[in-house]
């Protein structure tokens, strides 16, 4: 895809006489680690990172967590030591995907959508384990998979569950109950919380919800294609 | 922070259209009611008119697409068809997370071939194909260019005297640009280099639609600096709870450093991060709320009925 009207030949920076122009990495041999990531939607345009670190200044992650860099992130897998890699993949998966970098990408590289394909080729390479960040992806995507629709409060109980909390479900619908079990304090604040404004019908209408689960129309047919689209990538 | 009052842009009247399919999403569907209850009588009150989209399926928000590109497509097509099937060419959405989910979805299927790749699944699946890609819009868009501010104010029969109002937009509401459209509105129009740019959206690092409704609903608006759009967590509010807190922090902290009682939100998520984050923080004295919720306050409804507790706005 063709971004801010960049065209191919754009890209090649070429050197003018008198000046010296050095290639922005160690060696312009490009890993087959990286071949693989950039082959993937959207991910290609990370070809034409030059390196500024505009992605990095904008990252809120990287203000918080030491050594979350997306820039170098970039570069390390386009060097692709596996030392660095390794380090990359204990960090990567903490990305919240909110488009900072992407937004302010001076070369119209999809960082985020970049890392997010970094992080499917070093997992499919065994480099990397299953993050949580994944886990719940994949939970999510579950829910949409079965019924069309996700009920957000089911979604939170079943990930609760996941963590290895006590989450009580009544024995005839297996529906969580959210004031039985154990959840964290801020989790049981924030559902108590809008009972106090909310008028009773939205409690009601909520809680019908929460026991009949909501779904698209013809599921069934489209859960089929979805689930092939989802087995590819 | 958002544009000064001088650089800013009217509506654009007629450029999205009075009446829109409505992708409610799964959120307001459910906890987030009081959200989807303000948003219909704001846009009522202003004339405007929502047609909920009653088969909609969820957009897939950021999740769906993280594990696979084809299957995130293939959500917002069909999305697009139910809207095409009730006769819509725009689609609004309240939620970042759906507006992002959906005006990704429009960008990419605007690429050569791809919709037609997309309508063979939709077939396949029984559904109907996508004749038309429509528009999609965030609700704050929407409301801003077919409404504005002076219809808000003509409106507004209980102005917000007093209220002292951060309002937060988030990072998915204009981020990336190259699938929201947000350009830079101070500019020049002719000097407008970017290829993406939609008429109808935002300015891309100083958003000021929802300033610019609230303060002509007679609240004021304070400033949050870069934190207006800066990511809130919320994707990780689960998942990796301690950093989506000192995320949220760092935008409620600024909010009551500039002397806000509340947080206007357009996202049902962000508030989820932003009240967890709170639930830890009392001594922050905060209220977070949606701003159609502010709106529909001045436009006389009371408190009760919008799902706002006294506490919540009475300052
Ligand atoms: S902002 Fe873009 S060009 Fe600059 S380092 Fe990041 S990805 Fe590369
Ligand atoms: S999308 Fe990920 S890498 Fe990009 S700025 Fe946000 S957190 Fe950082």
């Amino acid at each position: 895809m063709r971004l801010w009207g960049l065209a191919e030949e754009d890209r090649i920076v070429e050197g003018k006489e008198g000046a010296l122009i050095l290639p922005k990495t160690s060696c312009d041999c490009k890993t087959e680690l990286f071949d693989e990531i950039t082959a993937l939607p959207l991910a290609g345009e990370a070809l034409s990172c030059d390196g500024c670190g505009v992605c990095t200044a904008s990252c809120p992650v990287a203000e918080i967590i030491t050594g979350f860099n997306p820039r170098s992130f970039i570069k390390t897998l386009e060097a692709g030591a596996l030392d660095e890699v390794q380090k990359t993949a204990e960090l990567l998966w903490r990305c919240v995907s909110c488009q900072a970098c992407t937004h302010r990408c001076p070369r119209g590289v999809f960082v985020e959508d970049f890392l997010k394909a970094a992080v499917k080729v070093l997992r499919r390479k065994g480099l990397m384990e299953k993050s949580p960040a994944e886990l719940f992806d994949e939970l999510f995507t579950a829910e949409v998979l079965e019924y069309g629709k996700v009920e957000p409060v089911e979604l939170i109980f079943s990930w609760l569950e996941l963590q290895g909390y006590r989450v009580v479900r009544d024995p005839l619908l297996r529906k969580p109950l959210p004031f039985a079990g154990e959840i964290p304090p801020e989790i049981k604040k924030l559902v108590l919380k809008p009972l106090k404004g909310l008028r009773l019908s939205f409690v009601a209408l909520n809680a019908v919800r929460l026991l009949v689960h909501p779904r698209s129309r013809n599921w069934g047919r489209v859960k089929h294609v979805l689930r092939k689209a989802l087995g590819e990538v | 922070m958002a544009l000064p009052k001088g650089m800013r842009k009217p509506p654009r009247k007629g450029k999205i259209g009075k009446k829109v399919a409505y992708f409610k999403g799964c959120a307001l569907e459910g906890p987030a009611r009081d959200y989807d209850a303000s948003a219909r009588l704001v846009a009522k009150a202003l004339g405007l008119e929502l047609d909920q989209l009653e088969d909609f399926n969820c957009c897939g928000s950021l999740h769906v697409k993280n594990l696979s590109f084809k299957a995130s497509l293939l959500l917002g097509a069909r999305n697009f068809s139910v809207a095409r099937a009730q006769g819509h060419g725009a689609l609004v959405a309240p939620c970042n997370g759906c507006s992002f989910a959906l005006k990704r979805a429009e960008r990419l299927l605007s690429d050569e071939g791809k919709l037609s790749e997309l309508n063979r699944l939709l077939e396949e699946a029984g559904e109907r194909p996508v004749d038309e890609l429509p528009q999609a819009h965030h609700l704050l868009e929407w409301l801003y260019n077919e409404a504005g501010p002076e219809e808000v104010k003509k409106n507004a029969v209980r102005p917000l005297k007093g209220l002292k109002v951060a309002c937060y937009y988030g990072c998915l509401y204009g981020m990336p640009r190259v699938f929201s459209g947000a350009y830079p509105h101070a500019s020049k129009e002719e000097e407008l280099a970017v290829p993406y740019g939609r008429e109808t959206a935002d300015d891309d690092e100083h958003p000021y639609y929802m300033d610019a409704l609230l303060e002509a609903a007679g609240a004021e608006t304070v400033e949050l600096g870069p934190y207006a759009t800066s990511c809130c967590g919320s994707y990780f509010s689960l998942v990796e709870p301690e950093l989506a807190r000192s995320m949220a922090l760092k935008v409620l902290k600024e909010a009551h450093a500039r002397g806000a009682r509340l947080l206007a939100v357009a996202c049902p998520a962000c508030k989820l991060s932003l009240e967890t984050a709170l639930a830890r923080h009392e001594d922050l004295k905060l209220s977070v709320v949606y701003f159609t919720q502010l709106l529909a306050l001045a436009f006389g409804h009371p408190p009760g009925s919008l799902g706002l507790t006294e506490e919540a706005w009475a300052g």
